[in-house]
This record gives C-alpha cells, structure tokens and sequence, in this order.
C-alpha cells in the first residue's frame, strides 16, 4: 500500500503549473493513484512546490551531499534514461587513470539540431579538492531537465540552446580527494606521477593520516618558546604569540612522516602540478608559472575538453566553476593580455553580463584576473577565449559572506561550532610521531573551508545555475525580419532583408574577429537568380559594399549585440523569396516572403 | 682524433650515394639513410641502437639513433636534433655521417674513453613530412608537416598549392611584367629579383609570385598549399598564438610532442645541440640587463624570462669559439630566426645548454641580399646549376601578359654541395666530440676521517665540479625538469647521523666550482658516499670506519 502511494503521478495537467494539494492518504487519492500511475512518468505527489524548484522530479537527488565518481555516473545515467529527448551522454576521452570524462549534452532534442545552437558549456572540479564544480554542473542539468515542461523560460532555453555539461574534468583526483587522506586543499593536482622535489624518485613522499580520521589536519607539538598558543575564544585553536608572551605549540606541519630520509615531510606528494596551467594560450614554463608541466595540453583531461570544445565549435559562452572565494573571475590572466587583450565590445560584455551575476549571487564578485587577484598562464579561461573565442567566466564557489551573510563576520571557527556543532573538527590527540616524538594531532576535516556545507550547497548552486542560464540566454538569438522586394522592372526584383540579434553576446567576439576563429555569418538568399549582393551599411543614404564572389551567399563578418545587419540582393526571376542565415556561434533562422 | 681527410670523404660519400633531382644532388633520400643506419647498428650492436620517438602526422617515424655503451640512460648525454626545417637537410646529412664516423672511430682510445662516460642521442629527421618535400617532384620549399592547415584563415583547407608551371620539376619564382611591377633583377646576378628601390630612381618592372596558379580565385598564389604546421614555430618559448604556420597551440604537433617527449624522457641530456635555421654558435645569444632569473635580481615570478642569463652567456661564448675554432667557419650565417623555435625552446623551456647552427654556410658579403650572395659564392667556387633561367610561359592566370618562370632553385640557400658534405661533416664531428667530452662532471675528492671517540666519527668530502659547463645551467635550475645532485651516506653497521643527513638534495656546481659535506656519525664498517645526477654522471668513494 505505501509503495504504492509513492509511486503516485500526478497528471499532465498538475505539472504544467496547477496548484497540486496534497489530499493524505485518502482513499480519494489511492483512487486517483490508480488511473494517473500508467499515464505519466512521474513519481510523487507528496509535495508542494517550492517556487522555482521543481516538485515532481523523475531524478530524485539530494542536493546537500557530494557525489563519488559512481554517484556522478549514476545522476548522469538516471537523467539520461528519465528525459531521452532532453539529455545525452557521452564521454569526451579517458583521465590518466582510463575514466570517461563525462559530458552531457542538454537541449531540447526534438526542436532543431544541437550544433545548429548557440552552445554553453560548463565544466567542475578542474581542480580535484575543488569538488563543488561537479555539484553545480549536476544541478544545472537536472534543472534544466526537471523544469523543461514547467517553465516558459527555460523550455525557451532548451529549444533554442545547447548546453554542454563536463561535471568532472578530473576525475582521477576527485577520487582521490574523497577516498584517501587529504587537506580541504589537496590534491589540486590530478595524479600522474611527478618529481617534486627532483631527487629522481616520483611522489615517494606524500601524507600519512595518522590520527586515522580520513582527512589531513595539523601536528602541534607542546613547546614552551612555540610561538603559538590556546585561543582563549575557541580552544580548539591556536593563535600566534604576541611580543612579550609566553608561547605554548610549535606547529610542525600537516600529517606525515618522512618516507624516504631526505629530512623533509611530506615533499613529494601524488602529482603536484596544476590542471589549469595546463591550457595552450599564453603558456609558460613550471619556473614562471607554477603548476605548468611539460607543455600546454600534457595531461589527457584537458586534451579531451580540447578536443571537444574544437569538435564544438557552437559553444559561444563558458563557465569553469572552482573554489573559493566567492568571485566571478573573468580574463585576461595577465596584464597587458599578451596578444589577448580584449576589445572594448568583448570588455562590455564580460562586464554587463558579469555584473548581472554580482546580483544573482551576494557575496561574489566580479574580478578580472590578473588585475585583481594574480597573474596566470595557460589557464582554462584564456584558452576558451583566446582559442574559441567564447565569453568566459570561472566562478570561485564558496564564499566567507554565506557563514553569516554578513561580509563583515567571517569567522569561521564560530560558524563551525553554532550551525555546524563541530562535525568538521577532529579533536587533538597524541601520538607518536617517528621523527618528531609526542605530537598532537588534529583539527578541520578537508570537507570544511572550501567546499559548502550541505544546507548552504543547494542554495549556491542554485544561484550558480540561474547566473549561467542567464548568460547562456545572452547568447546570440538571431531572426530573419522585414524582407522587402522592390520590383526595378524588366524581370529584376531588389530583395532586402534585415538580419537581427536581439541579445548581448555578438555572433563574433573581438578575439574571433582579430584570428579569424570562426567563419563569418552566412545570410542566403533562395528563390531566383542572384546578380548580385552586398551588404547595406546605411539604408537610408544607399551605402553599401558589395560582394562579388558568390553574391548569393553574403559573408556578414559580425552581428553585434542586439544590434542588426541589413543586407540586400538584385534577384532576376522568382517571386517568392527564402532569406537564411547560419552562424556558427549565432545559430540559425529563416524568413520566407 | 686523428682522421684523415681522405678517410672521412670514403665513409661519407659511401652513405649518400643516390641522387635528386635538386641542384645539390647525392643527399640520401629517407629511404637509403634508413636503411645505412639500420647496416651501422648491425655493424656496431654494442654501441648503437636504433629507436622511435613518434610518428609524424603524415604517418612517418621519427627515427632515434642512440650511440653509447652500457647504461646509456645513467650517463650524461648530448641530443643533437634535425631535420626541424625542410630547408636545412644539410643538418640531417651532418648528424648521420656523424654517427658514422663516431662508430668508425669508437676503437680510438679517445673516442672510446668518451663513450664510457657520454650517451649520444641523435634524432636526424624530426620533421620528415617536410624533408621528403626535398626528395619530392616537384621539389618545393614546403615546410610543414602532413596536418591539414588553413594557412590564409579563409576556411577552405589545402585549396592552392604550388604548380610546376614550366615543367622542369622545381618549384621556382614567377615574374609578370606589369606596369605596376614591384622588382626589378638584381644588377648582380639576373636570376635574383629585387624590390625596385625609388631612392635610387629605379622602377618596378615585374610582379612576383611563387610557380603556381590562383587556385581559388582570392588574388593570392599558393597561400596554402597541402599541409602544415611548421615544427620550428610550433614549440612554446616565445610562440606565437594564431600564427601562420604556428599550430592550434605550442607543441600541438605530433613531432614536436615526439621530440619534447623523448628529452623529457632522458633526464640524463645536459646540453642540446640543434642542426637547423637557429644559431648560437657563431653568434651567441646574448644577455640583458633586469632579464636575469635569479631571485635575488628582484625579478617578479610571473616575468617572462627571454634574454639567456650571464653565467649561461659566458658558457655559450665559449662553445661559440670551440665551434668556430674546430670548423674553421667564419662570419654569420644570415639570421632566421622565427618565434617558437626549438633551439630557444631546448634553454628556455627545456632547461639545457642548448647550442644551434646550421651546419654549414656561405659568409655573407656587404651590400648583397643572400640570394646574391650565394649565387657569388656559386659562380666563385664552380658550382652550377644554382637556378633556372628566365623563360617565358603562357599562363592561364594572366592571358595576355608576359609571364616569365626561372630563379634561384629551393634549397639552394642553405644546402651545400653534397661533393662538400665529407668536409662539413667532419668539422662538425670534431666539435660535436669535443663539446660532449666537456659534459659535467662532478667528483669526490678529499675524504676525511676523524675518529673522535669510540665509534663516534667526523666524514669530510669535498665535491668538484671538474668541468667548465654548470651541473645544471643558471636558467635551468629553476626549472622542475632537471634533476637535482643527491648525496648520500650509506653502508656501516647501525650508522646513527649525529649531524648531517644519509640523503640530501644538493644545489648545483658552476662550472670549476667546489662545495664541502660534513657527516657526525656513530658505527663501524665500509661506508660509501655517492654523489650526482643522471644529467652530470655520478661519483662514489667509500672508507671504513675502524
């Protein structure tokens, strides 16, 4: 009987929008039960639904928890057999350890052709302990999903977008980060083996998780002349010693032990370089930019977005989610921009869309890189960029404003205590250490400091979804409007046609226009035999340039920002006339008159 | 080393004994030189050993050649690279006769001594979609490799090659008289076109271009032609993104990831040595002031590093002269360089001593271009042959006009005569062993023991550096890819360290340079004190404790 209630669906017209009552166990409803259950997909009825949530999901999934690898497959399997219309999945390659790298492929299906789409990808985790990236990926594919048939919105979006969703760009290292022992730092790198400490030994020397609490947290050691000491507000802490006071701890490091008697800790730990110094625009070597390893595009991850992202070349905007800090970053990485520096159109942009999300997300800034955080080569952002030519951001998740929503308390330790009771913080405890004696061992488990806490990670993902589905509805949206034909006699008709894009994003940024990334605009003409073609630089005083070579197809270079390109053709014969027009980040239309 | 010039002609001009249809005919096609250096390493199964380092993207291997005896791999070891630039086969021709003679050579009691302690790591033909272009008819100057590349960004790929117009099975210059003409010909050879100059009244008579026809109608001739990605501007030191020939992005290439792949593989390569456009060696690159890495210069960590630093300056003018001195050349070969080069990229990014030259060239005369020039030099020294004569041809890209096709052939430039390579080959040869005999070379000298109480001992060592090269370079210091000296103490019966460590990383040694160790230890029995890298070679003393 209960397992029957559960599997109650509510009917077509319940979820396009109805107010649906929760009426109990009723026999009413067991009746009802029974005839809805064959006719729809859905699954529960026991709910009212939260505004902009979607109540009836096909996919439950708990959105205040992380997901292993396996959790991951299973979210992607699950969506994927739910909405077969809606959502496909694909690897794009295999990680250094042979895990597919997961995509998803979100549209609606049946409306037009994915590629045919202005594309917006998303990817998480580039960096293993920043896990929440996946969370946020997760969210907005099961969202766009979830919603597609309750909200005008976003079925909009899934007609005429195309999203591409990577959850986990590394997830080798993300493995590793929820398995094994690790800071709420560590491993930022994924886990080919490397020479840190250049000796000719490879990560011969990593952490030891002594207190045997999962995570890495710090060894202290009782001293007398330790410049630490007891923070009288939290005792679980340690504070410096002020001049003139007496001390009570050295702090000896993080865990671990010395594993090959170099004298050092933990020197030579799993990997240890960077996935995003990885990137093939404005590229340094490991001695300039930390992190870089052999040359752009060494690790097969990142080879595998690469790939992908030329095999898309529809993809016109891109979020990177990492962690923390609770910025929205956007390039250029580095002063000056190398050859990278950004056109005042694609500066407006950025900026007019980033400022947006300022607003959607509190606590998040928009900041450009170099200039108000440091200085980066090869970066994932700049690659996008500078390569695609794709509007890019990277939101740094996790800010100190969500403890208290108050950007002037950022204490951690209180918010530890009050709203989370301690979970996170292994008390400290002595121990044996090899090298140096009695130690005690102890403090934050990696899942506090950088990543959510469970009843905060809906919330922001929420928040980071509705930024990158606003950006994504920025995109180029193209129409074909007001074909005009003049008859100039003796059979030649003048067809003019004005091609419009009624949102922020140009079909073109100035980085594509500057390399000539993609081709430019095709605006066709079908219907009678083209004379010729030109484009109208200004209708009213008949300026126009024409274009010689193949004039039937007229090459518009840019369709600005809610902006409109008119052009015209002097037609023999036909009286019924197509006017096309196909961009490559800008999607397509058509009028016929 | 005493070789006879005599001798050394023999063993080259066996190797390259077929011919092109080039003006330098009697270079070994792909084929033939494999196939030498397959009979070389049955001949010498102890010292050579032939190997791949990839594919090309054409789906040709990138052959390796590795000379050396016993554990190659723990010796420090010369790469010397070409083949990079189609237009340098020469370099290619060098490095096989090299070898060659190296194994000729390997009884010599000098040359033997060296191969106990250096590995030779040779890669002749990095860039073998492009040299085949050398052995190709028609015979062009294409250098890229076999990926399809959209050179002019007009989203058509590979759509106008060149044309053999004239039939005679080089690729050469086209000239149209036009009364909007640009060049003129050179007063000192008819063959060389120049720009008409109008400070000297002079009026352009001809427009040039390359053989070919305007295969898609843009108004340009031959702008992409089949392939490619040009290796020497795909590497990631001073790389130029979106450039012409540059790649989606620096090391996109196969060959260039083979060849950057196979030297990070061998952390044992101290110094690289590049046959292709790039030089050092006759003019060494020089330092600049605020460009130096150090820390302690203040530089920022983000700063770009493009200048070599001093101490890596000095040493390069050193190799300069050992290389001027043993080849005997003179003046500069005329200045190539292009962004993204692999010579800058092997001490820049790579972090060895790197040294590059072309091998061989003409020395250039004030007030000529360098095609003048060569064709002086030509016509000076015999050699004919270096271009084809003017002559009229009907082109269908110009009805009407008078179009003209002749010129200095490819390859002229900077190919010898293959009746010169024997010489070449053996100047080269003499540098080559004498830069690699220099290889670091760290040793032990000076143990002590004091015996202060019981079993309680004082060890001293002294490490020096016997060479005049740096254990690693200024500049590669800093970088991850080279290893670091280690030192340990090992051996004994239950050895406790009072004071020092069984295994410390250790800076590096400039070159002459000495550093002490000191070890406090209790124990008995032999104890052994090791030291180096796989880049400097190791050395080991041992003593006992009693």
């Amino acid at each position: 009987m209960k397992s029957q209630e559960t599997k109650y669906r509510p009917t077509p017209v319940q979820r396009t929008g109805s107010t649906i009552f929760n009426l109990g166990r009723s026999l009413l409803v067991s009746l009802l039960v029974a005839v809805t259950a064959t006719l729809t997909g859905q699954e529960n009825s026991n709910f009212f639904k939260a505004a902009g949530t979607p109540a009836n999901t096909k996919v439950s999934i708990s959105w205040n928890r992380y997901n292993t690898y396996d959790g991951i497959m299973d979210i992607c399997q699950r969506l994927t057999k739910a909405y077969p219309d809606l959502i496909k999945m694909e690897s794009a390659g295999k990680s250094f350890q042979g895990r597919d790298i997961i995509v998803l492929t979100v549209t609606n299906f049946n409306n037009g052709k994915p590629e045919n789409k202005p594309g917006y990808y998303i990817d998480g985790n580039i960096h293993s302990n920043e896990i929440q990236g996946t969370e946020m990926a997760l969210y907005a594919a099961w969202y766009l999903t979830e919603m597609f048939d309750e909200n005008d919105f976003i079925r909009e979006l899934m007609d005429d977008r195309v999203f591409y969703i990577l959850p986990t760009i590394n997830p080798d290292a993300r493995e590793d980060y929820i398995h094994n022992p690790n800071t709420a730092s560590s491993p930022r790198s994924g886990l080919a083996p490397r020479d840190d400490d250049r000796d000719g030994l490879f990560d011969e020397d990593g952490f030891e998780d002594i207190n045997g609490d999962g995570s890495i947290t710090t060894m202290r050691r009782k001293n007398p002349n330790g410049r630490y000491r007891t923070d009288p507000a939290d005792p679980r802490q340690m504070i410096p010693v002020q001049e003139g006071e007496q001390g009570e701890y050295d702090i000896l490091g993080m865990e671990g032990i010395d594993n090959d008697g170099d004298g050092l800790v933990n020197e030579d730990r799993q990997g240890s370089y960077d996935p995003n110094r990885d990137w093939g625009y404005s590229w340094q070597p490991n001695y300039i930019q930390g992190g870089a390893d052999k040359y752009p595009f060494t690790f097969p991850e990142n080879r595998s977005v690469r790939d992908f992202a030329l095999n898309h070349p529809n993809i016109a905007g891109v979020q990177s989610y990492h962690n923390s800090g609770g910025m929205i970053l956007r390039g250029p990485s580095m002063e000056g921009g190398g050859s990278e520096v950004y056109t005042r159109e694609d500066d407006n942009v950025l900026n007019t869309i980033g400022k947006v999300g300022e607003k959607l997300i509190p606590g998040y800034r928009l900041l450009v890189i170099w200039k108000d955080l440091y200085t980066v080569y090869g970066g994932e952002l700049d690659w996008w960029y500078g390569a695609t030519g794709a509007y890019t951001y990277s939101n740094e998740l996790w800010a100190g404003f969500l403890m208290f929503n108050d950007p002037q308390n950022n204490n951690r330790n209180e918010f530890e205590k009050l709203l989370l009771h301690g979970d996170t913080f292994t008390p400290w405890k002595e121990f044996d250490h090899p090298v140096y004696g009695k130690v005690e061992i102890g403090g934050y488990k990696k899942n506090f400091g950088r990543i959510h806490p469970g009843f905060l990670l809906e919330s922001d993902a929420h928040r980071n979804t509705a930024f990158a589905l606003y950006h994504a509805s920025q995109l180029p949206k193209l129409a074909v409007r007001d074909i005009e034909i003049k008859n100039l006699g003796g059979g030649l008709n003048e067809v003019t046609a004005t091609v419009t894009n009624s949102r922020i994003t140009p079909t073109h940024s100035g980085q594509n226009l500057k390399y000539r990334i993609d081709p430019p605009n095709y605006i066709s003409i079908e219907g009678g035999e083209v004379i010729t073609g030109m484009i109208v630089e200004d209708r009213w005083m008949n300026v126009t340039e024409e274009q010689k070579r193949n004039p039937a197809t007229i090459e518009a270079d840019n369709i600005p920002g809610n902006s409109e390109v008119t052009v015209r053709w002097i037609v023999k014969g036909g009286n019924k006339y197509t006017v096309k027009v196909k961009s490559v980040k800008g999607g397509v239309a058509e009028l016929t008159k | 080393m005493k070789i006879t010039k005599l001798t050394t002609i023999l063993i080259i001009t066996s190797m390259f004994s077929s011919a092109s249809l080039n003006g330098q005919t009697g270079y070994p096609d792909p084929g033939k030189r494999r196939s030498a250096e397959r009979e070389m390493a049955a001949a010498y199964p102890d010292l050579c050993k032939l190997s791949s380092a990839g594919i090309s993207a054409g789906g040709t291997d990138i052959p390796v050649i590795t000379i050396g005896k016993g554990d190659t791999g723990n010796k420090p070891a010369v790469a010397i690279i070409g083949g990079i630039d189609s237009r340098y086969i020469a370099g290619t021709a060098i490095i096989s006769g090299f070898a060659k003679m190296l194994l000729e050579n390997s009884k010599d009691p000098e040359i033997s001594a060296l191969l106990d302690r250096v590995t030779f790591y040779l890669l002749p033909d990095i860039n073998p979609d492009a040299t085949s272009a050398f052995f190709s008819t028609p015979s062009a100057s294409v250098r890229g490799n076999a990926n399809p590349w959209d050179e002019d960004r007009d989203f058509s790929v590979d759509e106008d090659p060149f044309e053999d117009i004239n039939g005679d099975g080089v690729i050469t210059i086209m000239r149209i008289e036009d009364e909007a003409g640009t060049h003129i010909e050179s007063g000192s050879n008819s063959a060389v076109m120049v720009k008409a100059d109008p400070s000297k009244g002079e009026k352009g008579k001809w427009i040039i271009h390359t053989e070919g026809r305007d295969n898609d109608g843009d108004g340009l001739f031959n702008e992409d032609g089949p392939g490619g990605v040009f290796i020497n501007n795909n590497f990631s030191f001073d790389y130029e993104e979106w450039g012409r020939n540059a790649g989606i992005h620096a090391l996109s290439e196969n060959e260039s990831r083979a060849v950057a792949d196979f030297l990070y593989d061998h952390y044992n390569i101290f110094a690289v040595v590049t046959y292709g456009p790039d030089d050092n060696l006759s003019k060494p690159w020089k330092s600049a002031p605020g460009q130096q890495s150090s820390p302690q210069q203040g530089r920022q960590r983000s700063q770009i590093i493009k200048n070599i630093q001093r101490e890596d300056e000095t040493i390069n003018q050193m190799v300069s002269a050992l290389f001027l001195n043993e080849t005997g050349f003179t003046g500069t070969p005329y200045n190539m360089r292009e962004r993204g080069n692999f010579a800058e990229w092997a001490y820049y990014h790579y972090g060895r001593y790197s040294f590059a030259t072309p091998g061989w060239w003409v020395p250039q005369t004030r007030d000529l271009t360098p095609e003048e020039n060569i064709l002086k030099w030509g016509s000076e020294n015999g050699m004919e042959n270096l271009y084809v004569d003017w002559k009229p041809v009907e082109h269908p890209d110009f009805h009407g006009k008078k179009v003209e096709v002749g010129g200095i052939k490819p390859f002229v430039m900077t190919t010898p005569p293959e009746s010169m390579l024997g010489e070449i080959t053996e100047k080269n040869y003499n540098f080559l062993v004498k830069l690699a005999g220099m290889h670091p070379d760290p040793v032990l000298t000076g143990l002590r023991v004091e015996h202060l109480e019981k079993d309680l001992y004082r060890i001293s060592v002294t490490l020096h550096n016997n060479s005049m090269l740096a254990t690693t370079n200024e500049l590669g210091d800093r970088n991850k890819w080279n290893r670091r000296m280690v030192i340990t103490l090992e051996g004994g019966n239950d050895l406790t360290f009072i004071s020092g460590k069984p295994k410390e990383i250790t800076g590096r040694l400039k070159g002459n340079e000495t550093r002490e160790y000191n070890w406090v230890v209790r124990g008995r029995g032999e104890i052994t004190i090791n030291a180096g890298a796989v880049n400097t070679g190791f050395s080991s003393v041992s003593t006992s404790l009693k």
